[in-house]
């Protein structure tokens, strides 16, 4: 596998976003879209797609939002490219909003990196100086500027439209869809919502094209993916890999050793054992979020399961019924399997919940928060249930 | 930032206009209102829910209701430092546990509590993002990483003295 | 556009849901947290369908129809997540169902039983605290709450007042009030309309049908009892008959056979009222056109307890436009307690008196302390619809059973003008049949009396009546147009009031009614409520006024006697010591310093 590494690197501001001032829009929507781009916030929405959806939207205000509420545990790769290359992401944006129309740009900053958005604040700065931002951007006639919205403490806020709620000074509560935000978001009005790495991505394929991008990564996920690794490694921290990265590769990369089990996509993602690190990362096998989390065989999978539902426990919004109320059972069960009284029965109890959440919750978060227990389950019955 | 068990009006409406002279009173900027009285006084109370409502023009019980919701708008008394201890696994594989009794040995308090002179709270927190600098805590807005027992208790005294 | 439901071709139109669609056709969608009167808020997940192409099941009640949609609705994952949402539901829901007041109308409970619940996937987590806050109107049960967030949705958007709210998140949220400081200390109005939206037991009124039962028992009491106008255009639905039916004399024998020494009515008090608030109006024109002073106008009315205590602490500025007069429920104690007693020879002292009332803030009005005009508690017990159907039943009464009978005298004689006070519109009605004719001499100009422009479930309905050919007394109304506002439900009070606050209203008089639909809609009503069972309602009201022979307040015998005998004349100085009250200024939370 070639090192991929671009997302991280520094370029020439500004290069990108002329460019595309150079295209007209509905190339640029046309490029985004045949370059396969798709979210990396973890739902891997098709970018283009958003952006073709947004634009064709009729409305005179809309917004473009960067979501830099990373709270998925285990996940830090959204702050190492805001402390690196936030210019980059900046960049995207503009771009993004040139393409769909919108004059008005927000960086919604998990409250937890409160120490992030001075710099952030420099980095908008220097960008307005070299007229990157503002009015008449590089002398044309395209206006558009970024403000940072700080996040106060709330991991469903992750979730865009709940994202959108407490932008507008609301609860962070996940609202119906549709309608989606690309059609009715921020008061109401079109909005394009995406991931940091996202929009640091765009610049890349603007300015060296959509084959250029395609030709990385797998057939179904172009590009490279930013996963934050931590754990039981040596080398903690985060690595750009090209999407379809077997997971025992990306072990090796990090230099892990004794691995037990891998958690892929944090506390709603899925815990693998050695028997499944053949698997890829990408959106054809395990998708993620970035979040690799590597436990040695030292470690107790209870602990892992434990860790993850008393999060959920945490931070389910609490309006919907099957997340609020089943999650509880969860927490419940792991204090079971660790008495060792669980029986088969309410273990598939647990599983009937577990549908039923992922059928029938509001949002993501509550769809997705029995993931890792029934992987655990899954993959390490033995260990559990002995 | 002043913490004391009492809060005056007067002290409020102050703070306030010096926040509103930076801020409209859209109702995007709510949330930053109320992030700076949480700056301020360490915490939200009825008055402040009054007051903002006023200027807003959004009832005071929603406020209440909106600041409920998260977890870095307390609604309760609160201490002038919010020590918060990432419990995330990533944290807890490399002994964040330990940094907890090092420091509820050091201030005396218990997760959940509030020191009685109103100087330190201590909760936990949710994935601080600092994982591969495990384990880690934030003190307000400060970030500390890679810690040890020894090293989270130096950094509480730091704050004893502030 | 077509779409399918359950295979079957249907119509819809863009902007339909799912919901309404299926329901045009037949289709049963369960729901829980939908009600028809409050915005969509797709929190219960019980009304959760199949859609093609959708990798999650789709809530019916938000989800908005588009062309060639292919729905199912009872699929054997739908029904297995509907049952799994109902058990979930269950098990955080603590509290013995026999002794719930909604026992047999919850909606909890008949999801469970239409979703054949024989048990839950685990034992239920934590148990009942019994914490309950208790207010003179409403008991909140919050060990009930199912967190549908009804109550939340009618405080907010029917009634901006705001009082309950969502607190907390997760494992912890709940429904709240500011900072915890309850009801009593916010600035919740006693409406009730929260208990007539909550599925479950988690919101009732607070009962007094136990004490009723011992002033009844007790011998050396003399309990007199009166019914509002609004009560009996719906205890039939308490019994099973349709909404809308009338069972105004069925329910005078009922009360009869509770025991009660005499059955009287609140319309007659309601017919008083028209005579003191009309007056009052009158004067108050008079004082504004020729001595032209200020905040006297508009006027409006003071009969909804609900309406009193939001402008107390939302317009308390305003206060000086309200009128003085009492409400029905509360002129009807003091008379009692003094004129009745007195023409009876029964001590006042022994004398209980009770109100059948389609409100829970009735409860709240009684007990203010300004009302003890006869020097006792004026009114002793309210009990609302709901209460009475209860002790009926309790004493194996069953409504349909009850033969017709008649009120008791004096204070059984009324008007049709009093008995549309149970509706929106009601009360301006009436001060118009009777004020029009007290100026002019003459019968107002509508066909058959019906007033329609203030009639209807609008939420602010307006009208204009120019008056002319005034007897001598009244020139200075000569030609001029009386212009007066009808409001129902308290967000529509609020419309009217910033322009009363404003300047910007040029209204005279203007009726408030803090339910929706007026008292008929009241918060002691039967459960459930909708725009149709509150049009019911209203329609039967509309038959009661048609088929009395007397349509004017001020043609009722009984008041003109009252007068003669014991008031001397409308506003005199008895009048105004048992008939008229004051407000205060409340703030929003008073424990805020």
């Amino acid at each position: 596998m070639p090192a991929a590494g671009f997302v991280l690197e520094k370029r020439k501001q500004g290069e990108a976003l002329k460019k595309a001032f150079e295209i007209n829009r509905a190339e640029i929507t046309d490029m985004i879209k045949d370059s396969g781009l798709k979210g990396r916030g973890g739902a891997g929405f098709p970018t283009g797609l958003k952006m073709y959806l947004c634009g064709a939207a009729a409305d005179t205000i809309k917004y473009v939002i960067c979501n830099a509420d990373e709270g998925e545990p285990g996940t830090f790769k959204d702050r190492v490219i805001l402390e690196t290359v936030p210019e980059k992401v900046f960049e995207g944006m503009a771009i993004t909003a040139y393409v769909i129309g919108a004059k008005e740009g927000i960086i919604y900053l998990r409250g937890e990196y409160e120490y992030l958005k001075a710099g952030l604040e420099n980095t908008l700065d220097g960008m307005r100086k070299n007229n990157l931002l503002g009015e008449k951007i590089l002398g044309g006639n395209f206006d558009f500027d970024i403000k940072i919205v700080l996040g106060a403490g709330a991991y469903v806020c992750g979730e865009e439209t709940a994202l959108i709620e407490s932008l507008e000074g609301k609860r962070g509560e996940a609202k119906n869809k549709p309608p989606f935000p690309v059609s009715s978001g921020l008061f109401c009005h079109p909005t394009l919502v995406s991931n940091v790495e996202t929009f640091c991505n765009i610049p890349h394929i603007v300015t060296e094209g959509a084959q250029w991008f395609k030709n990385i990564g797998s057939e179904k996920s172009a590009g490279t993916k930013l996963v934050s690794v931590s754990g039981d490694v040596k080398k903690p921290g985060v690595y750009e890999i090209p999407f379809g990265m077997k997971v025992k590769d990306l072990l090796k990369l990090v230099e892990a050793g004794n691995t037990k089990a891998v958690d892929i996509g944090g506390a709603s993602g899925i815990v693998i054992p050695e028997s499944q690190f053949d698997r890829e990362i990408s959106f054809e096998d395990i998708p993620t979020g970035g979040s690799v989390i590597v436990f040695d065989k030292t470690r107790k999978m209870i602990d892992v399961m434990e860790n993850f539902m008393e999060f959920f426990l945490d931070e389910s919004c609490g309006q919907c019924t099957p997340c609020r109320e089943g999650t509880k059972y969860f927490v419940d069960a792991v204090e079971k399997i660790k008495n060792g009284r669980i029986t088969d029965q309410e273990l598939k109890n647990l599983r009937d919940i577990s549908n039923c959440m992922k059928l029938t919750s509001k949002c993501g978060l509550g769809q997705s928060s029995t993931n890792a227990f029934i992987s655990i389950l899954d993959n390490f019955k033995e260990e559990l249930l002995s | 930032m002043t913490v004391s068990s009492k809060i005056s009006k007067k002290e409020i409406i102050n703070e306030l206009d010096n926040i509103l002279s930076k801020t409209n009173l859209e109702r995007e900027n709510l949330l930053c209102v109320l992030e700076e009285l949480v700056r301020k006084f360490g915490y939200l109370n009825d008055i402040m829910a009054v007051e903002v409502g006023k200027r807003f023009g959004v009832d005071p019980n929603e406020i209440y209701s909106v600041a409920s919701f998260y977890a870095f708008l307390p609604v309760k008394k609160s201490g002038k430092y919010k020590i918060r201890i990432c419990r995330t696994i990533s944290c807890k594989l490399k002994n964040a546990d330990k940094i907890v009794e090092a420091i509820e040995d050091e201030i005396g308090i218990k997760f959940g509590g509030t020191t009685k002179d109103m100087k330190f709270t201590l909760e936990r927190a949710n994935c601080l993002g600092m994982c591969d600098k495990a384990p880690a805590m934030l003190i307000n807005d400060k970030v500390y990483t890679e810690l040890t027992p020894e090293k989270a208790k130096e950094i509480i005294r730091s704050y004893k003295n502030k | 556009m077509d779409i399918y439901i359950n295979g079957k071709k249907c119509k819809a139109v863009q902007g339909e849901t799912i919901l309404e669609i299926a329901g045009k056709n037949g289709v049963r969608i369960p729901t829980l947290c939908y009600h028809s009167d409050l915005c969509l808020a797709g929190n219960c997940r019980i009304c959760v369908v199949d859609v093609d192409g959708a990798r999650t099941l789709q809530t019916a009640c938000t989800a908005m129809a588009s062309n060639g949609m292919k729905i199912w609705t009872n699929t054997p994952r739908v029904i297995k997540a509907r049952k799994m949402n109902i058990q979930l539901l269950l098990g955080s829901h603590f509290g013995e169902c026999y002794t719930c007041p909604r026992n047999n109308n919850c909606e909890l409970l008949k999801l469970a039983e239409e979703y054949g619940i024989e048990e839950l996937p685990f034992p239920k987590k934590g148990k009942r605290t019994g914490a309950l806050e208790i207010t003179p109107s409403i008991t909140r049960d919050p060990d009930k709450c199912i967190m549908c967030g009804r109550c939340v949705r009618t405080c907010e958007e029917l009634q901006g007042v705001h009082a309950v709210k969502p607190v907390g998140r997760s494992n912890d949220i709940h429904i709240g009030t500011f900072f915890n400081q309850g009801l009593m200390h916010t600035s919740c109005t006693m409406c009730g309309q929260c208990i007539n939206r909550c599925p479950t037991g988690a919101l009732y009124e607070t009962s007094c049908v136990q004490p009723v039962w011992d002033a009844l028992a007790d011998p050396d009491k003399y309990v007199v009892v009166q019914t509002a106008p609004a009560v009996r255009a719906a205890l039939g639905e308490e019994f099973g008959m349709e909404p809308g039916s009338r069972v105004t004399g069925k329910m005078v024998a009922g009360l009869r056979r509770l025991g009660f020494n005499k059955v009287f009515d609140t319309q007659f008090t309601a017919d008083l009222t028209i005579i003191e608030e009309g007056t009052e109006f009158l004067t108050r024109l008079k004082r504004t056109l020729v001595n032209k002073e200020k905040g006297l106008l508009p006027m409006t009315t003071s009969c909804s307890p609900g309406w009193i205590k939001y402008i107390e602490h939302f317009y308390p500025e305003l206060l000086t436009h309200v009128s003085t007069c009492k409400s029905p429920q509360q002129m009807f104690g003091p008379l009692a307690k003094t004129y009745f007693a007195e023409k009876e020879g029964i001590n006042p002292a022994k004398m209980i008196t009770v109100s059948i009332m389609p409100c829970v803030a009735k409860k709240y009005e009684a007990d203010r302390p300004e009302m003890n005009a006869s020097g006792y508690k004026d009114v002793d017990y309210v009990l609302t619809t709901r209460e009475l159907a209860k002790m009926m039943k309790m004493a194996g009464l069953d409504l349909k059973d009850m033969p017709v009978e008649e009120y008791d005298n004096p204070f059984g004689i009324s008007t049709g003008a009093a008995v549309i006070f149970g509706a929106t519109g009601g009360v301006m009605e009436a001060a118009l049949r009777t004020v029009y004719e007290i100026v002019t001499g003459r019968e107002i100009p509508f066909k058959n009396l019906d007033i329609t422009p203030v009639r209807g479930m609008e939420d602010v309905k307006e009208a204009g009546i120019t008056i002319e050919g005034v007897k001598e007394e009244y020139k200075f109304l000569e030609g001029a147009k009386v212009k007066v506002a009808v409001a129902h439900s308290l967000s529509a009070a609020k419309k009217v009031m910033d322009k009363v606050r404003s300047g910007e209203a040029d209204y005279h008089f203007i009726e408030i009614m803090a339910c929706p639909g007026g008292c008929l809609g009241g918060g002691g009503q039967p459960i459930p409520t909708s725009p149709e069972i509150r049009k019911a309602r209203a329609r039967a009201i509309y038959e009661e006024d048609e088929a009395m022979t007397i349509r004017k307040s001020h043609e009722n015998p009984a008041i003109k006697k009252l007068y003669e005998d014991f008031l001397e004349k409308p506003n005199s100085h008895k009048a105004h010591e048992l008939l008229h009250t004051h407000y205060l200024k409340r703030k929003r939370f008073d424990k805020v310093k």
